[in-house]
């Protein structure tokens, strides 16, 4: 039996098919304008490779901002619940998730059966988030990628305090135009973008261990500034991108067991 | 006529709507009702409200006759009074009941319920406030931009005497002083003092209380220098005994459904009962008030009698700092699951405690200044833990005012007291409870519904 | 920790050196109070907004310190852990300094002193209440000077502060020592009220950064020492020419120590402040205490009922203080207003608004500035204050 799980993010839509409880293929593609169109396709796209087709699925859970938008899903669940699911299972000894997504950035904290038992999520801000990295790469005229490797070489990052995009866009514009390292700057952001994102979780505290997810936890700069900022190490699982559609699959498959 | 059935469904009896028809056609012109408005307005009251129950419409309709009483004081030569929120509802009252010629109200309060809660409408009013002196992102309070809007746009009239509270913030005595010296309005302020401890709370110290009885006098000094008529002390006793009896009313159908599983109504509906008790302020609809609840009282009690409910049995149970006027918030964490059985407005029983002081206004004061908001920052968290205990709730949203100070300080505080002594689950939200540009329930919709999942599994790990 | 340094180059080799060893002085303060704290001293921490007088503190036998950092992103970023966005900057900075735990004041205080006057300065009274181990004592103003009832409620307030300073250190505050402290504080204030009008000549002896600077180091220096460096440094002052340029009247809610982004933008074009106002962060030298009578009594008329200009969280305020300012505008020859104050201060955003159409009514350019005391706010800030220069 088939099972999927659907996070329509922000930025990119992902898709997890499990089968007997492990996972059988999954997908990644950026979300696009037609909510809709992008959850058929990337559901079709992770299939494909499998050869199978959307009928044969089971249960289908969404989550992801655009969860309600899902046509053939059966249910739809919050994707702090779902990431904390997908985590467990990879990671059985995770007690703290960071999660940060395209739009909003989360701090979870799980128990022993990968519950959750507290959170906080910011939602209204850009700084914390994938869409302040790319906004930060095209002004430096970089490919997103680049950014966290170059992060890392600089000793003396710049400080940035704004706490909206736009204005820190002014703010590295005009460090540039005084003369700072790109390396400085670079770090900078990240340091800046971590130590926001730490500050927001602080009320719901740090346990070890402590797990990145999201986009932005590939990226190697934010990790050391992160664990800087929480004076411990972090795990990243071999997949971060898609650990809420895995736990909204694994949540589709608890269904089953309900009935 | 268009209007006819949104009043219908507010509860108006037809032969009230023939004989109010002048007024209310002179009114809905003048807030400029469009028949566009009226239909969103029906639509409205369809899908947030518990019309089958004749006191939820009369509800509505008390609101609506708010309006129109305030939309034409103006026309119908009434010397006018404006109190800011949270008005200090002893004096609001006791001004009011002087003589029929006085019209008392906080105009915010009766904006935000109508042409805000009912309408849908609210940005056309705060758009013109923000256009001409209070910008948008500096976290102003949203009440007195609706004030202001209202003002400045025409829609309400310019008052005779403003009388701002300045006791738990200084946004309302600083804008009135503004509006006073734009518009030439004498201003009466009341003014209070915020330096409690909060160990202490509730108890409240005699000096604050003194000092703001001595205010009120004050106030009413100017009131008589404005309008020519005495508040005397039995007019206040009779004032402030119509008022205790309202509240009693409210606190009895609280009491009705504070335990009843499943949940016979939804928060939107005794939230916005609530604060017609409590905030309207305005004499006008005083007699029907208490008619109203009564009526809704009769109606909950054979509802639970029947065991019919909003949401399943054993649903969690949680806490709200403040019901928002705006009603797609609540409904959107009841469609979460969650019963919300009370707010801070809630008396508790630890502010019940009998009074020392003997003169009218002091003792009429010091429960005002008991309130949690008006107390200090950790006297407002004890207060928020308080009602989760006294409540027995599952856990609690601290959803605090943007731009409220006296709401905000205390949320992170209460959410530490509440998981640490009560051991029961926290969310804390910034909402706001008017103004949804920013703030709808969309945008709050996947961390109230985690929040309800994690509550859940809490209770069901409790009954094991 | 702060380096406070008030020396200038421009100055004349005497006030140089005042300035210098006052700077010294104030280097040494932190571990001259550790020391007085060993042998039993106490050490009372206050917001200083003019409301809490000092004399008290002194005459209890503790130490006085004013807590007045602020301009720093870091702290203001570090209180998010425990308060809201949308509380005044300043205030909020004040629960960061004390979490970050670098500034050795906020960390060594026996008790604070927090002049509740509006809601948004009360928020440091409630920060430090809900989330220290430090007693706190809430001294409420009312926001009216004119009633009776007002200035009772002010005294009352001020016979309780007293208790509490007693009970602190154990010895009581007797007439002798408190008038003893009131004529030093007088003579202070009186120094810094002649300093600040010899910024009427053309050319200002002082300017406005070293200016506020003398306000800052009165709130952690000793204050006989602060009165000894005042009156040498009025002394030499006398003599001494600045450099002449558009002149500002800089009116705000708080100016904190380290917050010197306007006077540094200003400086750098070659204008300066020539006389301001601020609620927090100024030492009020428009009135003196009277030495006689009922000295408690006499202290609240000077600290409340006598306080010149009436802060903007005052009811009603905005008359008198547009009278103040516009005869200071007159008196300091002044080219232009610069309104600074910290944001989501609303009391003060709201007094902005009708300011701005008297000041433009008058003929005053105007221009209203509000910092969240973050780094990115410095272009911005530099170009709007620019304009108002070039516009003179």
């Amino acid at each position: 039996m088939l099972f999927a799980g659907i996070d329509i993010g922000a930025a990119t839509a992902k898709v997890v098919i499990l089968r007997d409880g492990k996972i059988l293929s999954y997908a990644i593609i950026p979300t696009g304008f037609d909510v809709i169109n992008t959850a058929n396709e990337v559901t079709r796209l992770a299939l494909e490779k499998v050869d199978h087709s959307i009928d044969e699925l089971e249960f289908v859970i969404s989550t992801g901002y655009a969860r309600s938008a899902v046509p053939f899903a059966n249910k739809t669940l919050t994707e702090i619940l779902c990431h904390a699911k997908g985590v467990h299972l990879l990671l059985p000894r995770a007690r703290t998730i960071i999660d940060i997504g395209g739009q909003d950035s989360k701090v979870i904290r799980v128990g022993e059966s990968g519950n959750v038992i507290n959170f906080n999520m910011n939602d209204k801000c850009a700084a914390g988030t994938g869409r302040f990295f790319e906004v930060m790469a095209v002004v430096l005229g970089l490919d997103i990628s680049e950014m966290g490797p170059i992060a890392l070489k600089s000793s003396n990052p710049c400080q940035i305090s704004s706490t909206c995009t736009v204005f820190a866009e002014t703010e590295v514009v005009s460090l540039r135009a005084q003369g700072r390292s790109r390396e400085d700057l670079i770090s900078g952001i990240h340091k800046a973008a971590a130590s926001r994102v730490v500050t927001m979780g602080k009320t719901v505290g740090y346990e070890k261990e402590v797990v990145l997810t999201g986009g932005v936890a590939k990226n190697m700069g934010v990790k050391k500034f992160l664990e800087d900022e929480i004076k411990m190490e972090t795990v990243i699982p071999e997949e971060p991108q898609i650990m809420g559609a895995l736990g909204a699959a694994l949540f589709a498959q608890a269904e089953l067991g309900k009935k | 006529m268009y209007y006819d059935e949104l009043l219908r469904l507010c509860g108006f009896e037809p032969e009230e709507i023939e004989e109010e028809r002048p007024r209310i056609e002179k009114a809905f012109e003048k807030l400029e009702l469009t028949p566009e408005d009226i239909d969103r307005g029906e639509e409205r009251v369809r899908q947030y409200f518990d019309i089958e129950l004749n006191g939820v419409r009369k509800m509505l309709g008390l609101w609506v006759k708010c309006l129109i009483d305030l939309a034409l004081a103006r026309e119908e030569r009434k010397k006018i009074i404006y109190s800011s929120f949270p008005a200090f509802t002893p004096l609001t009252n006791a001004m009011a009941m002087v003589s029929e010629d006085i019209f008392v109200a906080a105009p915010e309060i009766i904006l935000v319920h109508t042409v805000g809660m009912i309408f849908g409408k609210l940005p056309s009013l705060l758009e013109v406030a923000e256009g001409d002196l209070l910008q948008r992102g500096l976290a102003n309070c949203s009440l007195l931009q609706t004030m202001l809007g209202g003002i400045t746009k025409g829609v309400i009239p310019v008052p005779d005497l403003i009388v701002p509270s300045g006791v738990l913030c200084d946004q309302a005595p600083e804008l009135d002083e503004l509006i006073g010296r734009i518009y030439g309005v004498p201003v009466a302020y009341l003014d209070s003092v915020v330096d409690e401890m909060g160990e202490n709370w509730p108890q409240t110290s005699e000096r604050r209380v003194k000092y703001l009885a001595q205010e009120t006098n004050g106030v009413l000094a100017k009131f008589e220098e404005v309008t020519g008529y005495t508040v005397t002390e039995d007019i206040s006793q009779e004032a402030n005994w119509r008022y205790i009896n309202l509240l009693l009313g409210g606190n009895q159908v609280l009491e009705l459904v504070k335990n009843a599983d499943p949940a016979p109504i939804s928060y939107v509906d005794i939230g916005t009962m609530f604060r017609l008790t409590r905030f309207s302020s305005t004499t006008t609809i005083f007699g029907d008030v208490g008619g109203m609840i009564d009526l809704l009282y009769g109606e909950l009690k054979e509802r639970i009698g029947r065991g019919e409910g909003i949401l399943p049995k054993g649903a969690p149970g949680v806490s709200i700092i403040m019901s928002p006027t705006e009603p797609s918030i609540v409904k959107m964490i009841e469609e979460s699951g969650l019963v919300v059985r009370v707010d801070a407005n809630a008396t508790t029983e630890a502010e019940s405690a009998p009074s020392k002081h003997k003169d009218f206004w002091e003792r009429a004061g010091e429960s005002f200044l008991r309130k949690g908001v008006c107390y200090c920052g950790l006297g407002f968290a004890t207060q928020l833990k308080q009602i989760c205990k006294e409540w027995d709730l599952d856990g609690a949203i601290l959803n605090y005012q943007l731009s409220c100070r006296g709401f905000s300080i205390a949320p992170l505080k209460a959410k530490e007291l509440i998981t640490k002594e009560l051991g029961i689950p926290v969310l804390v939200l910034e909402c706001e409870a008017s103004d949804i540009r920013d703030y709808s329930a969309e945008a709050m919709r996947t961390r109230v519904e985690t929040f309800a999942e994690v509550l859940k599994a809490a209770k069901a790990a409790k009954a094991k | 920790m702060l380096k406070p340094s008030l020396a200038k180059n421009n100055f004349r080799e005497e006030v140089m050196k005042t300035m210098k060893d006052l700077s010294t002085s104030l280097e040494g303060r932190v571990s001259e109070l550790r020391e007085l704290k060993k042998e039993g001293k106490k050490i009372v921490g206050y917001v200083p907004g003019g409301f809490m007088p000092e004399e008290l503190v002194w005459a209890s036998g503790a130490i006085p310190v004013g807590l007045n950092r602020g301009g720093d992103p870091s702290a203001v970023l570090k209180s998010a852990e425990y308060l809201p966005r949308f509380i005044d900057t300043f205030s909020r900075s004040q629960i960061g300094y004390w979490a970050m735990g670098e500034e050795p004041l906020y960390q060594m205080v026996d008790l604070v002193v927090v002049p509740c006057t509006d809601r948004n300065i009360g928020v440091i009274a409630d920060g430090w209440e809900m989330w220290t181990e430090t007693k706190v004592f809430k001294f409420g103003v009312p926001h009216n000077n004119k009633s009776d009832h007002a200035f009772k409620y002010y005294l009352d307030g001020l016979h309780l502060l007293k208790e509490a300073l007693e009970k602190l250190t154990g010895s009581t505050i007797t007439d002798d020592k408190l008038r003893k402290e009131i004529d030093v504080l007088n003579r202070m204030r009186l120094l810094l009220r002649q300093i600040s009008e010899m910024r009427k000549s053309e050319r200002p002896p002082i300017s406005g950064k070293d200016y506020i600077k003398l306000h800052h180091a009165s709130f952690r220096t000793d204050r006989d020492i602060m009165v000894t460096s005042l009156e040498s440094m009025f002394q030499e002052l006398k003599g001494n020419e600045g450099r002449k340029g558009p002149r500002i009247l800089l009116i705000g809610s708080s100016i904190a120590e380290g917050d010197y982004k306007v006077h540094n933008i200003l400086e750098a074009i070659g204008a300066d402040v020539v006389i301001e106002d601020f609620s927090e962060g100024m030492r009020p030298y428009w009135q003196e205490v009277e030495n006689n009578g009922d000295l408690v009594e006499a202290l609240a008329d000077g600290y409340f009922r006598k306080r010149t200009p009436p802060p903007a969280f005052f009811r009603p305020a905005t008359e008198e203080r547009v009278a103040f300012f516009l005869r200071l505008a007159k008196e300091f020859r002044v080219d232009g207003i610069i309104w600074y104050s910290m944001m989501y201060r609303d009391s003060y955003d709201i007094a902005g608004i009708y300011f701005r159409r008297i000041a433009e009514k008058e003929g005053l350019p105007f221009i209203k500035i509000m910092s969240d005391y973050d780094t990115a706010e410095t272009g911005p800030l530099r170009t709007r204050i620019e304009a108002l220069i070039e516009s003179l």
